[in-house]
């Protein structure tokens, strides 16, 4: 025992102590020389207190920061997917409504529409439909009853639309006023001009006739709306009268095409 | 040494002001632990007095439970087991959950888990530094050769 506890009488002595301080703490018999201790001691603990409270406040606010930043850079990209699916949902109303128009002018019954997003513009359209989806050379691609071009080639996933501006473009049209009707060939020129030709000078051409297909080329269907006379070329020396024909449409602006399947 | 007390005054003030954990406690166990000095019984006593003063428990409480929980430090000090520096960890871990538990008892404070897995992490740290402070700090006995006549 003495070799564990040199001090045993010392242990015992400050136990004792101990013991005696509680008995008479408990009988408030140190409450003067503890008043009078706290006096020099309260404003340290108070002084203490107040600055770990202030130092506490302080990396409480370092942590909530921290979160508040997390939260958001949480929100921020919570809002980019918002925006992403409603920009995603606006085009998805937009399709079905040109869809719903679509069908209004041409009906289904009749044609065997399939809808194709453009996914590229140039020269040629390029839009997501190809041969896995039956999609063919020379068939027809419409918008509403609007001529667009005729599917230049195909491969599996996506196919080219020679427009009806491209030079290649050459389809026989009849233009329709108020005053008669006219027979002409449809070209497209270099740029976003079109030219009707080879009308005969005995055929009344005039400003804002509009121009429909002749359907003579086969998958062709006759009475689609190429476009509007804006411009006629009529010279006396000459067999055949021109006219300067503008698409309805832009390509540019449109989303969706639809192409006839025949 | 007078060093060693000032830090644990202030350590006293800051743990009763604001701090929830027990350093002074852990403090005083390490260095029972690691050294075996004649002052030890009176520094458990004293702080435990101090703490007692600043925390607002009955005056002697937790002198009385420091020095029974120094006294199991010494006896498992002398065992055969305690010769590894590891074993201050559980052995101090669970003379910390026993003090928590015997204040709950003693004097109805509260047994903050959270503030006891602090103290248990806070062991090792603190037995380096004192181990440490005391290797190189306290100057050690002068080693006396007994020459034989």
């Amino acid at each position: 025992m003495k070799q564990i506890f040199p001090d045993i009488k010392l242990l015992l002595f400050l136990i004792f102590i101990s013991l005696l301080l509680i008995l008479l703490d408990s009988l408030n018999f140190l409450t003067l020389p503890q008043k009078a201790i706290q006096t020099v001691t309260a404003p340290i603990q108070y002084g203490l207190y107040k600055g770990g409270k202030t130092l506490g406040a302080q990396f409480e606010f370092l942590i909530l920061a921290r979160k508040a930043a997390q939260e958001n850079k949480a929100l921020k990209i919570q809002l980019g997917e918002l925006l992403t699916e409603t920009a995603n949902l606006k085009s998805q109303l937009s399709e079905t409504q040109e869809l719903i128009d679509q069908y209004n002018k041409l009906s289904p019954k009749t044609f065997d529409l399939l809808p194709a997003r453009i996914i590229g513009t140039g020269r040629y359209l390029i839009i997501d439909k190809g041969l896995t989806d039956k999609i063919d050379v020379g068939q027809t691609v419409v918008f509403k009853d609007n001529y667009i071009g005729q599917i230049k080639s195909s491969d599996p996933k996506i196919s080219t639309v020679l427009l009806l501006t491209d030079p290649d473009s050459r389809v026989a049209v009849f233009s329709q006023g108020e005053e008669g009707r006219a027979r002409g060939i449809l070209s497209g020129q270099f740029g976003s001009d079109v030219l009707m030709d080879k009308i005969l000078h005995q055929e009344e051409v005039k400003i804002g006739d509009l121009v429909y297909s002749e359907g003579t080329e086969g998958r062709l269907p006759k009475g689609l709306i190429m476009g509007r006379v804006i411009q006629v070329f009529e010279r006396e020396n000459e067999i055949f009268k021109q006219a300067k024909v503008e698409p309805v449409f832009n390509v540019e602006d449109l989303d969706v095409v639809f192409v006839i399947r025949i | 040494m007078i060093a060693f007390i000032i830090t644990l005054v202030c350590i006293s003030f800051v743990q009763a002001a604001f701090l929830p954990l027990n350093l002074v406690l852990i403090i005083l166990l390490v260095r029972s632990f690691i050294t075996e000095g004649k002052y030890d019984l009176w520094f458990v006593f004293s702080f435990g007095l101090l703490l007692s003063f600043l925390s607002g428990f009955p005056l002697g409480g937790l002198s009385f439970i420091y020095l029974l929980l120094q006294a199991v430090v010494k006896v498992v000090k002398k065992t055969q087991f305690a010769q590894h520096w590891i074993i201050v960890l559980p052995l101090i871990s669970t003379l910390i959950i026993f003090d928590k538990m015997a204040e709950n008892f003693m004097f109805g404070a509260g047994f903050n888990l959270r503030s006891s897995i602090l103290d248990i992490i806070l062991i090792l740290p603190i037995y380096f530094t004192v181990r440490f402070w005391e290797e190189r700090f306290i100057p050690a006995k002068e080693v006396k050769l007994k020459i034989g006549k």
